[in-house]
């Protein structure tokens, strides 16, 4: 009789966790398959609704909080208040990840990426006094993880940024950025649920290269 | 054990019977319009949707029996409504009334002004301030391209709305600065002595302000050093023909300390650049500025800036009462400034601020052989809570302690005369901020000062409130009442005066949407008990009283643009102003000399990528201002010249670490006037010999190279020259 109670319990556990998986890995593949401001929006809402279960994962609130932070870029219709809104949003999330987690890399490459987007909403306003910030949060990432690739990236895209805004050419960074591109499956993902984004991005980068 | 396991898989078949069910329904607001992208789901589950666009939501769970079924909407008030279910479709229609938010909240607006990086309704950035061509570094000529003020160039400095310019006062980081501005010669411009760059965050309050400010008849200057990050970092800064900076920066996880030493000497820029006076000793001064930050616990931090100057200069001036002669006229100031304050959260309700600072300033002047000098030592010490009392409602008191000590002493032919003055202010303040919503609020507040010298208590209340109109716009109001010591000087003379009065209405309307605003105010100053005397000469004066009065209306309009071009921004201001007084050694009711009726100014600033600059211009234009000519029968009749200046300034970055920095002002290179002096005497023949007032060259040239040497790569020149 025990046993069986047992039996149970550890499979409803399992049970749990395979369904907190797959509900993950269902919402990432809808979050891949986005197309508008819209649907995008719906996803984030589905994140946030499996955060609200799992009190204990970041994982469901970072992808709300990435979501809005790409909303800036892909929200043609928002004016200049309304993208500053959407990083308002993912900014809170960002806090409560760090308080939930102080110790995890990816949150902090979220948060660099957070940053350097309100940068680019007024750069040379909002520069000056938050380019300490963007560093900071890249430099932590990596104190973490050294082999985060998206912190890797994201650095490398502020060299190569300042590189060519300077007139200087982007050579010295090539290799690095071949390397980073190359290796870049190799990286060791903590699980298939953790973030993966940034090859792309580094691709498009890399293009005045060679 | 069978029975268990026979009645566990009936439940489970029974269960599996019943299927999903459907839940759906409509979310909108509190008028009955529809929300798009609500969150509706069953708490605790992964069963929800989103609402659509016509406000509709519909899903399928599995989950049976009792649940919470959950709404969530950004910016509106969550709801819980409990279900039942069993199978049967259900049906919820919610309506969301929205969510109070302090920072999303309409703020009062009316009479500030302020200069911010992240907020949205932006009005200005410290950037703007620190960067404008026509200010040369210098706050009160940013300061001057606002609407709201009039530039008085014998004097530079800040005159608001009709008020002279001991009406308006500085404080950084909440505490009062007593000399803002350097000590300079008669009818010559002076200058703040406050690096912009120090500052993140500066108010600029034209009227009707915080019960937490008080002793301005005008205005108040609030600057807030920088908050934001440091990065280890060595600057050094050469201007040609004018002297040097250095400053260093260090940083660590929770602070920073920045050093930096100056020296100028006008010399060698005098015998490049033409000259209208004549100079016995061209102007020189060196300063050091310390500014420390550091985080003390969770969530303190104590700050503390300190400012040590020395200054000295010889200007030769023709003595109009004796033709042929000329007057001799020294100064030798030393100026120490400290100022550290301490904020501190002690609860989630509760935050404390404390603060003191102290400046002890020395000018001794010599006029020919005649010494004179002038000292005060002053401190300003500060007290301040802020109490979350509920939601929307916030409380902000605290008291203040002012000390001043002057002393005055001049020897003149036979006249041997030392005087010294302690004045001593209590101060109590207490404001209410009640919101009734995201969209109206209202600030009530009082404040009460007690003067040792004077002997007299006063109450101001002060009221503002503003009113959202939609997302984007809004209206707002002030309206209060304004007490200001009589002058030191005044007072060496003098008992039985009392404080001088403003009563302040103002009312603003602002729209700013995808970086755009626009901003229209009018206001309404009435003076009464302002300083009246006689005056038989130089600062001789008599028959002390308080029954000057006066009043100063007008509009101010504000635009700024930094959409529609490209890499660009600008913002143009006019400013009318109709004002009467009758206060100092006026004879009768007339305009001062320090209002003018019209005052435009246009600020333009553009970076290239391409040329790795920041390019910037500016025009000011102000109508002619009355002077007094005591060969004219009525008081301050005569009409200066208008003023206008057109001015431009380039910021290259040639390397990494080097940007290479030109301005130019009065390119136009018109021939300012600012009236007349005279001499204190008539002639045989009964006439005032005079001397126009001129600036100290027509045009002024700036010719920089800044060097940046950081530890980061990423921190370069890259950020300063934006």
């Amino acid at each position: 009789m025990l046993s069986i109670t047992v039996l149970l319990i550890g499979i409803s556990a399992y049970a749990d966790n395979t369904a907190y998986h797959s509900k993950m890995k269902q919402t990432l593949d809808e979050m891949a398959k986005c197309r508008t401001a819209e649907d995008f929006k719906k996803v984030a809402n589905s994140f946030d609704r499996i955060a609200q279960k799992e009190s204990g994962e970041w994982l469901p609130i970072y992808f709300s909080a990435d979501i809005k932070i790409l909303l800036v870029y892909l929200d043609s219709a928002a004016n200049f208040e309304q993208k500053d809104q959407y990083l308002d949003q993912a900014e809170d999330l960002i806090n409560k990840m760090e308080e939930m987690d102080p110790d995890e890399s990816e949150i902090q490459a979220l948060k660099a990426f957070m940053i350097i987007s309100r940068i680019g909403l007024d750069p040379v306003n909002r520069g000056q006094g938050m380019i300490g910030d963007y560093n900071a949060a890249i430099t932590k990432s990596l104190e973490l993880n050294p082999e985060n690739p998206r912190a890797m990236y994201m650095q490398l895209s502020s060299q190569v940024g300042e590189a060519q805004w300077f007139g200087k050419s982007i050579d010295s960074f090539c290799p690095k950025m071949k390397e980073l591109y190359e290796n870049w499956d190799s990286y060791p993902v903590a699980s298939d649920l953790h973030p993966q984004w940034g090859k792309e991005q580094l691709w498009q980068i890399m293009q005045p290269c060679n | 054990m069978k029975k268990w396991i026979v009645a566990s898989l009936i439940i489970v078949i029974q269960y599996s019977v019943f299927g999903q069910t459907l839940v759906r329904g409509t979310v909108t607001d509190v008028k009955g319009e529809p929300l798009f992208g609500a969150n509706v789901y069953i708490e605790n589950t992964y069963d929800g949707t989103s609402s659509n666009a016509d406000g509709k939501y519909e899903f399928k769970t599995d989950e049976k029996g009792d649940q919470n079924l959950k709404i969530e909407y950004l910016g509106y008030k969550p709801i819980k409504a409990f279900v039942h279910l069993n199978g049967q479709p259900v049906e919820f229609h919610f309506e969301l009334e929205e969510q109070f938010s302090e920072l999303n909240a309409v703020v009062i607006t009316a009479g500030s002004f302020e200069a911010s990086d992240r907020k949205r309704a932006i009005e200005l950035s410290s950037v703007d301030i620190a960067t404008t061509a026509g200010a040369m570094g210098d706050i009160v000529g940013a300061i001057n391209t606002l609407p709201g003020t009039t530039p008085v160039g014998e004097s530079g400095r800040l005159y608001v709305r009709g008020g002279s310019s001991e009406e308006t006062k500085t404080f950084i980081d909440g505490l009062l600065v007593s000399q803002p501005y350097h000590s300079a010669a008669p009818n010559l411009s002076t200058r703040g002595r406050f690096n912009p760059f120090l500052f993140s965050g500066t108010i600029f309050n034209t009227g009707g302000y915080s019960a937490e400010y008080g002793q301005a008849l005008s205005s108040v200057l609030l600057l807030n050093t920088i908050n934001e990050k440091q990065k280890d970092e060595l600057n050094l800064s050469f201007l040609l023909g004018l002297g040097a900076d250095f400053a260093g920066t260090k940083s660590w996880e929770s602070g920073s300390i920045t050093a930096s030493g100056n020296y100028f000497n006008m010399k060698p820029y005098m015998t490049l650049v033409k000259q209208n006076q004549e100079w016995s000793k061209p102007a020189e001064f060196y300063s050091q500025e310390t500014s420390f930050k550091q985080k003390t616990g969770k969530s303190g931090i104590f700050k503390l800036y300190s400012n040590v100057n020395q200054s000295r200069f010889g200007l030769l001036q023709n003595d109009l009462d004796q033709p042929g002669q000329k007057i001799n006229y020294e100064l030798k100031n030393s100026n120490y400034f400290l100022n550290t304050s301490w904020t501190n959260a002690l609860s989630e309700k509760w935050m404390l601020f404390a603060g003191a600072s102290t400046t002890l300033n020395s000018d001794e002047i010599r006029i020919n052989v005649n010494p004179l000098s002038e000292k005060l030592h002053a401190a300003h010490l500060k007290l301040g809570f802020d109490y979350q009392l509920a939601e929307k409602i916030n409380l902000h008191f605290g008291t203040d302690y002012f000390h001043e000590g002057y002393t005055y002493s001049i020897v003149y032919d036979t006249l041997n005369f030392r005087q010294h003055l302690n004045n001593d202010l209590y101060v109590g303040f207490a404001e209410a901020n009640i919101y009734t919503s995201n969209k109206l609020v209202f600030r009530i507040g009082g404040r009460a000062e007690y003067s040792t010298f004077l002997s007299k208590y006063n109450f101001s209340p002060r009221f503002s409130s503003a009113y959202k109109i939609d997302d984007y716009s809004q209206v707002s109001f002030a309206y209060g009442w304004f007490f200001q010591s009589p002058q030191n000087f005044d007072l060496l003379f003098e008992d039985g005066l009392t404080f001088q009065r403003a009563d302040h209405f103002v009312l603003n309307y602002q729209k700013s949407i995808n970086k755009r605003m626009f901003r229209a105010e009018v206001f309404y100053k009435d003076y009464s008990h302002l300083i009246k005397y006689k005056e038989d000469g130089y600062r001789n004066r008599s028959n002390y009283s308080n029954k000057g009065y006066g009043d100063a209306y007008g509009l101010d309009v504000f635009f700024r643009d930094a959409k529609t071009i490209k890499n660009g921004h600008f913002w143009i201001s006019y400013s009318y102003l109709e004002t009467e007084r009758d206060f100092r050694n006026y004879p009768y009711l007339t305009t001062p000399e320090f209002a003018s009726k019209h005052n435009f100014s246009i600020v333009y600033k553009h970076f290239s990528e391409k040329l790795r600059s920041m390019i910037g211009g500016d025009f000011s234009y102000s109508s002619p201002r009355n002077y007094n000519d005591p060969n004219q029968e009525a008081f301050n009749a005569s009409k200066m010249k208008a003023y206008y200046s057109l001015n431009v300034s380039w910021a290259y970055l040639w390397k990494d670490q080097v940007i290479i920095y030109a301005a130019v002002n009065n390119v136009l290179g018109r021939n300012q006037e600012y009236g007349y002096r005279f001499s204190t005497q008539p002639d045989e023949d009964g006439i005032y010999a005079r001397e126009p007032i001129v600036p100290q060259s027509r045009r002024f040239y700036l010719l920089g190279v800044f060097f940046t040497f950081s530890k980061d790569k990423a921190k370069n020149q890259l950020d300063k020259i934006n």
